[in-house]
């Protein structure tokens, strides 16, 4: 067994997993916090994407194991109280950005990643950053115009 | 599974020696996708991703040397990188998608040896060398010396890919990288064409080609670089260059795509670059 | 007040902050998992299931077919599925077992230490097998539905003709790749056998696991868990998955959640039909088509399921939006040793429809005319009759789409200009412009809706607020908030009290399934129905004529105000009042299935496509860039919600047009993996151009009709139709990958 204390969602949490225990399976599994979705389990639809010490990571493709103590995590159940996070979430509403909702925990957390980067990014830069996040449901326009709107380009 | 996460270059090696058979894990991308579908996980794991001796961007004397830990994303953003070599930068920007660029590193794109890989090819033509360490030894070797056969390469079990020796071309008339997937993002090469060209008035002074997802490993053309060095890119001479290029490039049918389609398009990723 | 108006939906809230929970999502104490063992050929004799005594196998729970208890079949249309092979296979992967275990990972432990011992036999695999076949031996085959049309006099029409145009066409496989992999937890409580799962149709899964179980309807319980993406992949294949966890369940006294990983989900379940698709059409100089006469096959897999409705809607579209006045069309569902294809919007149409769409451009390509000219001149319209004899009498705005697409997306000037485009040396990618118009009909076909006897219901209850009870399902299209709109405009009230809890078969009565684009069109009109009858409900209890308005009642003669709460209490203190309704099937809304003639849809939408791509001279790719598209729906209650749908599902037909190779090989399918199976990304999107036209449906909520599967019926053939603008060469097979346009120009010696 392995045991780690990580920053998650702002809050210092204890954690104990086996060693072959992906950060998905922690997240989802002893910690519940189930937002973060299993697609495909091999890092190709994003729909498990997570913020690792601030850097958009994929949560299936990491050995739970590999995260030192100390490593902050974000998920999608603690961008709520962040206002970029608000802001990207009120934004998806408006412009529809959401139909199914599996792959909106991803999208959101790659469009925050985004943002925190990028303050106002145009359509080919949004495009990009967003290319690992599949949908299947809203085609993706609603999206990048969800994005503008998160900016205020729109 | 038994897992090892030693700290420093030293550590490692210790572990290493006692566990000759143990995976090695440096961003995940490749080993966890494969543990997933064959629904399995080794017995050991040590991973090497403590190991910051290892993850590093410098330039000495013309030579870049990139760490074998740096991500997909560092390099593509890397000043010294966008401008002594910039064409890696930018096939280092086209693999998967950006999460997946922020936790894949080049030492696991190389070490990996899968044919298709996309910085194997650019790394070709910049004449690139590897570094292997050891506890007790450094070696280099060239980057087309490293593959043996197909996700096969002369790494020893007690060596590890410490960095990439990549010489800054001083001129250069064209540098290109190419690479045709199933999608415009997050795909895996079809082919891949990566091509370095300076001439010397109309003539080729030296050119250096390399293709990937044609062959078991990533390969340099040499025959057709052969071929075309001292002569000018006249129509029939960039003709029979993809002639010699058909003749022995046997790629194959798989999941992807097809040996028809492969040589069609490696002929036409090769005109493209042999054109003006 | 909201029907029209772009409202947030209802659910919206909870998705974006990962609040909402999947079925996956889902705990229960002691809880296990369950697996599939399966078959290892595509067609044979099950000799035995070999466990491996090495294995301590009772830490699981294994289930075979020896242990159920009711019919070991699967209801669908005929109960031709086994629930789990006892003797015969007929396609790999086929179920024979099931495990259950303590966590996924023992499960697939268990997995690997039990072997399935089987006697291979030749099996009949592919389109091109199964054409070959069908031109060479057709009493080979096994045909699960062989409808036919004819209408008017094919010889005369092909005498009359001046040129004939004969084309094949092949479409493949596609899978649904919903984002949420198929998922249902069973268990049992208070003597009834619970199944929550990620389920379209409640009512089909119920009647399903009561049959396989044994019991009576009433002792299964169905509910809907939130569903994250179906496309009709979950219409079916939940009674099959449902009825594995339900008999886990059952022998290991636990719930049981079986969710499947991505391989496994590519792998064994639903695909769209494969199809060929053979015409021969008779045409004037100016592009009129006088006769068609056309084979239809399709691949149906190796049991019945829902091919024959399949078959018959895609066989009902074949003609797309043209008025021919001669027509011969036979079509066939082939029996076949792949798992079998099942619902996936368009449900038949998209496979139909790209022949005869790229059927016109080759017309148009071959005469010299231009592709908008060809289709103007044979559009249908209010009064045309189709070629199974339905005349259309209503609501008909298919020349309305194709001239604005035209207009907006300057076709005529492109197409001429891209033809022209010279083999320079200086291009480095050719541009193509292609054009398709399209029809879906609404609703259920021929007499479907009249056998459904669907029925809605309506609770206004003690609190005052109105529940909608019906077993439609969201799963992503917005019936959740649609409904809403409804009937919150409907009784004038506000929205805020309007509820819809999610489907359970033991709480809301049979209003259908929610597929084949009529939950908006029949189940809306049912609460509307329902809506009517609560408030005569409240005005014979009272009477006199009530208004409602902003959430009070008032007596328009005794001038008295009243909430709705007092009115519950008034009327039915305990219960609440509750209204049912059946649907009213119009009596003039005749089908005759056996000669396959009348009204098969009683209402259509339309649409009109353009895609503008770049093909590069040298590796062959193809680049869509602009997608323009008109579509004709009725009435959009919901502008913003339907945008959203109909963008969605044009995507959707761009990847089965160009990128989304799904081949099977020796039985198994290939490319089974999101590595391997290739859906558009964000970057793959053209610049997009959506706009709606309504021409009301007199029987539809507000004029409304169907909308979600008719986009997915125009963008592969508009697509196929650029290329051919750009290349000048026809390709009929689809995805049009660039190994496909390689291998075509190569056959034609254009290469």
């Amino acid at each position: 067994m392995i045991k780690r204390r990580w920053k998650i969602n702002g809050k210092i949490t204890q954690v104990e997993f086996s060693e072959e225990m992906r950060l998905i399976d922690v997240l989802r599994g002893p910690l519940d916090l189930v937002g973060t979705k299993e697609g495909c389990g091999e890092g190709e639809c994003g729909a498990c994407s997570v913020i690792v010490d601030g850097t958009l990571k994929l949560s299936c493709l990491i050995l739970a194991a590999t995260l030192n103590d100390g490593t902050e995590i974000l998920t999608i159940e603690g961008v709520e109280s962040t206002p970029l996070g608000k802001r990207i979430q009120k934004a998806f509403i408006t412009a529809n950005a959401v139909q199914c909702g599996f792959c909106t925990p991803g999208m959101v957390m790659a469009t925050y990643y985004l943002l925190s980067k990028v303050k106002k990014p145009d359509r080919e830069t949004i495009k990009s950053m967003l290319s690992g996040n599949l949908c299947r449901c809203t085609g993706y326009k609603s999206i990048f115009e969800a994005v503008d709107i998160a900016t205020g380009r729109r | 599974m038994e897992f090892f996460s030693p700290k420093n270059i030293d550590e490692f090696f210790k572990v290493r020696e006692r566990y000759p058979d143990a995976v090695l894990l440096a961003g995940g991308t490749d080993l966890m996708a494969q543990w997933h579908n064959n629904r399995s996980t080794p017995e050991r794991v040590i991973s090497i991703s403590n190991l910051k001796e290892l993850s590093f961007i410098k330039e000495d004397r013309g030579i870049i040397e990139i760490g074998a830990l740096t991500t997909h994303t560092e390099i593509s953003e890397n000043k010294l990188i966008k401008k002594g070599i910039p064409v890696l930068a930018y096939a280092a920007s086209l693999i998967g998608a950006p999460a997946i660029r922020n936790m894949g590193t080049i030492g696991g794109n190389i070490a990996n040896a899968s044919p298709a890989a996309d910085l194997p090819p650019v790394l070709l033509i910049y004449d690139s060398s590897l570094v292997l360490r050891s506890k007790t030894q450094l070696r280099e070797l060239k980057l087309y010396e490293f593959y043996k056969g197909y996700k096969n390469t002369v790494i020893k079990s007690d060596e590890i890919i410490y960095s990439i020796k990549v010489p800054i071309p001083d001129a250069v008339d064209k540098v290109e990288f190419y690479k045709v997937g199933t999608r415009q993002a997050q795909s895996i090469a079809k082919v891949s064409l990566a091509g370095f060209l300076k001439k010397e008035k109309k003539e080729v002074e030296v050119v250096r080609l390399a293709a990937g997802s044609v062959a078991p490993v990533p390969i340099r053309l040499f025959e057709v670089e052969k071929y075309i060095t001292g002569k000018p890119l006249t129509r029939s001479v960039v003709a029979d260059a993809c002639d010699t290029l058909l003749r022995y490039l046997k790629p194959i049918s798989d999941v992807r795509s097809t040996e028809e389609y492969r040589k069609i398009a490696m002929k036409g990723l090769l005109l493209k670059f042999l054109q003006k | 007040m909201y029907v029209g108006k772009s409202i947030d939906r209802v659910d919206g809230w909870d998705k974006v902050t990962g609040k909402l929970r999947f079925i996956a999502d889902y705990k229960m104490p002691d809880m296990l998992y369950g697996a599939t063992v399966r078959a290892p050929v595509a067609k044979g004799r099950l000799k035995s299931i070999v466990f491996d005594p090495k294995y301590d196998f009772s830490k699981v729970v294994i289930v075979t077919a020896k242990d159920i208890p009711g019919e070991n079949f699967v209801h669908i249309i005929k109960d031709d599925m086994p629930c789990l092979v006892s003797e015969r296979i007929n396609y790999l992967g086929e179920p024979v077992a099931l495990i259950a275990a303590k966590s996924p990972t023992q499960a697939y432990e268990a997995l690997r230490h039990i072997r399935v011992e089987a006697e291979e036999e030749p099996a009949l695999i592919g389109i091109e097998e199964i054409v070959r076949t069908y031109k060479r031996e057709p009493q080979n085959l096994t045909y699960f539905y062989e409808p036919k049309i004819i209408k008017g006099d094919l010889k005369s029409g092909f005498d009359e003709a001046s040129y004939i145009v004969e084309s094949e066409f092949y479409t493949g496989f596609q899978e649904h790749l919903y984002l949420e992999p198929q998922g249902i937890l069973a268990y049992k409580k208070e003597g009834k056998f619970f199944v929550v799962g990620s389920l379209q149709c409640p009512y089909y899964v119920r009647p399903a696991v009561a049959k396989v179980l044994g019991v009576k309807d009433e002792d299964v319980v169905v509910v809907q868990a939130p569903i994250g993406g179906a496309f009709g992949g979950k219409e079916d294949y939940p009674s099959l998955l449902a009825a594995h966890a339900v008999l886990l369940s059952k022998k290991a006294n636990k719930p049981v959640l079986m969710v499947y990983d991505r391989e496994e989900d590519i792998s064994f379940t639903t695909k769209r039909h494969p199809s060929y698709v053979y015409h021969k059409a008779g045409v004037m100089k100016d592009g009129r088509l006088v006769a068609l006469d056309s084979i239809i096959l399709f691949d149906a897999g190796a049991y019945t399921t829902l091919s024959p409705v399949v078959l018959a809607r895609g066989t009902l579209h074949s003609c797309s939006v043209y008025s021919i006045p001669n027509v011969r069309i036979v079509a066939k569902a082939v029996r076949s040793n792949v798992p079998p294809p099942g619902a996936f919007r368009g449900f038949g149409a998209p496979q139909t429809l790209f022949a005869m769409e790229a059927l016109i451009d080759t017309i148009a390509h071959r005469l010299k005319l231009n592709p908008y000219e060809v289709r103007r001149k044979n559009l249908l319209k209010v009064g045309s009759e189709m070629a199974f004899g339905q005349v259309l009498k209503e609501s008909v705005g298919i020349d309305r789409c194709l001239d604005r697409v035209v207009a907006i997306s300057d076709f005529k000037k492109k197409y001429e200009s891209y033809k022209k485009q010279g083999k320079g040396k200086d291009v480095t990618t050719l541009k193509g412009i292609g054009l398709a118009t399209v029809l879906h009909g609404g609703s259920f076909t021929g007499s479907g809706e009249m056998i459904l006897k669907s029925r809605g219901g309506l609770r206004l209850n003690k609190d005052g607020l109105v529940e909608i009870l019906i077993a439609n399902t969201e799963m992503g299209q917005g019936v959740l908030t649609i409904m809403s709109q409804i009937v919150a405009d409907r009784l004038n009230i506000p929205m805020e009290m309007v509820r819809f809890p999610l489907p359970d078969t033991s709480q809301v009565p049979n209003s259908g399934p929610t597929v084949a684009s009529r939950t908006t069109m029949i189940v809306g009109r049912i609460l509307t129905l329902c809506c009517d009858e609560l408030i005569s409900t409240i005005e014979r209890h009272y009477n006199e004529k009530i208004r409602i308005d902003k959430g009070n009642v008032y007596l328009t003669s005794s001038k008295k105000r009243l909430s709705l709460k007092d009115v519950v209490k008034d009327i039915s203190p305990e219960r609440g009042i509750y209204i049912e309704k059946e649907y009213d099937f119009p009596p003039d809304q005749v089908w005759d299935e056996e000669n396959f003639k009348g009204i098969a849809y009683p209402v259509y939408s339309w649409g009109a496509v353009v895609v503008e791509v770049e093909v590069d001279k040298f590796t062959y790719t193809v680049k869509p860039t602009k997608l323009y598209a008109v579509y004709e729906i009725g009435k959009a209650i919901n502008p913003k919600a339907a945008i959203g749908q109909l963008e969605g599902g044009m995507i959707q037909s761009l990847g089965y047009g160009l990128m989304e190779k799904c081949e099977v090989k020796n039985g198994r399918f290939f490319q089974n993996r999101l590595q391997t199976y290739i859906i558009p990304t964000a970057e793959d999107i053209p610049e997009m151009q959506t706009e709606i036209l309504e021409i009301p449906y007199s029987r539809g909520p507000y004029g409304a009709k169907g909308i979600g599967e008719l986009p997915h019926n125009g963008v592969a053939p508009a697509l196929r139709n650029a290329v051919l603008n750009a290349l000048g060469v026809e390709i009929n097979e689809i995805p049009i990958t660039p190994e496909r346009i390689v291998s075509t120009m190569k056959n034609r010696g254009l290469l």
